[in-house]
């Protein structure tokens, strides 16, 4: 299941392209793409560099609407 | 073999690239048919007997090698590519360039090496000393192209790449298993050598659309 996500508007925010904010995390556009559009969910390496770069925390930038069962 | 077109901007646009797969598929079949016909037709004056395991493998070849030498020229020459829209800008053109090159040049070694093979004895056409020497040659080119290939890929490439190899096994698995248990039965004919190479080809190749497709990879 894939993850909701905010990359895009911070990136926007930012002003940068997406082959901009791809070189400044050292990876491809089509990873940023993938990201984006929800078609990807990058490793947690990746999710902390996005997350350091924009001086947000990685649930700002990923929302992830599962909730654990009430015991 | 993940030589793919890449994607715009906005997950809004709906339209999908998969017209100039099926584009490339239909010409390498087209090609490999009248190129094998000619071939061997050629070869002698009175035509050979082609098995269907040869026509299959180098129509298979020839779709492979249309493909990547479409890619190759898209991103060899940026005018090309650009108006086949392979890449947004100049900027992705030069980023990706050498990743796409090594995906062409390893693509058509391993395509050039099918297409060999299944014109080589017991055919008759190129004997078996000289293309196990070419062969070789082909290989070393694929496994540099591959290697070098590995050492550019990011996290994406390398999931494209785990998911692509793990869709080929399945693929062959299924198909070749089933032919293999039927034929041990005695309800098909076996498998031959050729065959399980095509199998395993077609299985990446179909394997590399699926993991492309999956990630939004071939939509425009």
């Amino acid at each position: 299941m894939t993850l909701e996500n905010r990359l895009k508007e911070h990136r926007e925010l930012h002003g940068w392209s997406q082959g901009e904010l791809a070189r400044r995390l050292g990876v491809s556009r089509q990873t940023i793409n993938a990201v984006e559009t929800d078609k990807y969910d990058p490793s947690l390496p990746l999710a902390l560099r996005m997350a350091k770069l924009f001086q947000v925390t990685v649930p700002d930038l990923f929302i992830d609407h599962w909730e654990p069962e009430a015991e | 073999m993940t030589t793919m077109i890449q994607p715009n901007d906005t997950k809004d646009k709906k339209s999908s690239r998969w017209y100039v797969i099926a584009a490339c598929a239909l010409m390498g079949a087209v090609i490999g048919y009248v190129g094998s016909d000619l071939i061997t037709g050629g070869a002698n004056d009175e035509k050979l007997d082609i098995s269907l395991s040869v026509i299959v493998a180098v129509g298979t070849g020839m779709v492979l090698m249309v493909c990547v030498m479409i890619v190759g020229l898209g991103f060899g020459f940026q005018r090309i590519g650009l108006t086949m829209k392979m890449f947004e800008d100049p900027e992705q053109w030069e980023d990706e360039r050498s990743m796409m090159l090594l995906s062409a040049i390893g693509g058509g070694a391993y395509a050039l090496a099918l297409i060999l093979l299944a014109l080589a004895e017991p055919i008759g056409l190129i004997g078996s000393f000289s293309l196990l020497a070419a062969l070789g040659v082909l290989a070393a080119i694929f496994t540099y192209a591959s290697v070098r290939l590995l050492r550019e890929y990011d996290e994406l490439w390398l999931g494209v790449n785990s998911e692509t190899s793990l869709i080929a096994f399945y693929i062959t698995l299924a198909i070749g298993g089933v032919w293999s248990t039927l034929a041990h039965l005695k309800f098909a004919p076996a498998l031959a050598p050729l065959d399980w190479i095509t199998l395993m080809t077609v299985a990446c190749i179909i394997g590399a659309l699926i993991a492309t497709q999956r990630r939004g990879m071939l939509e425009d």
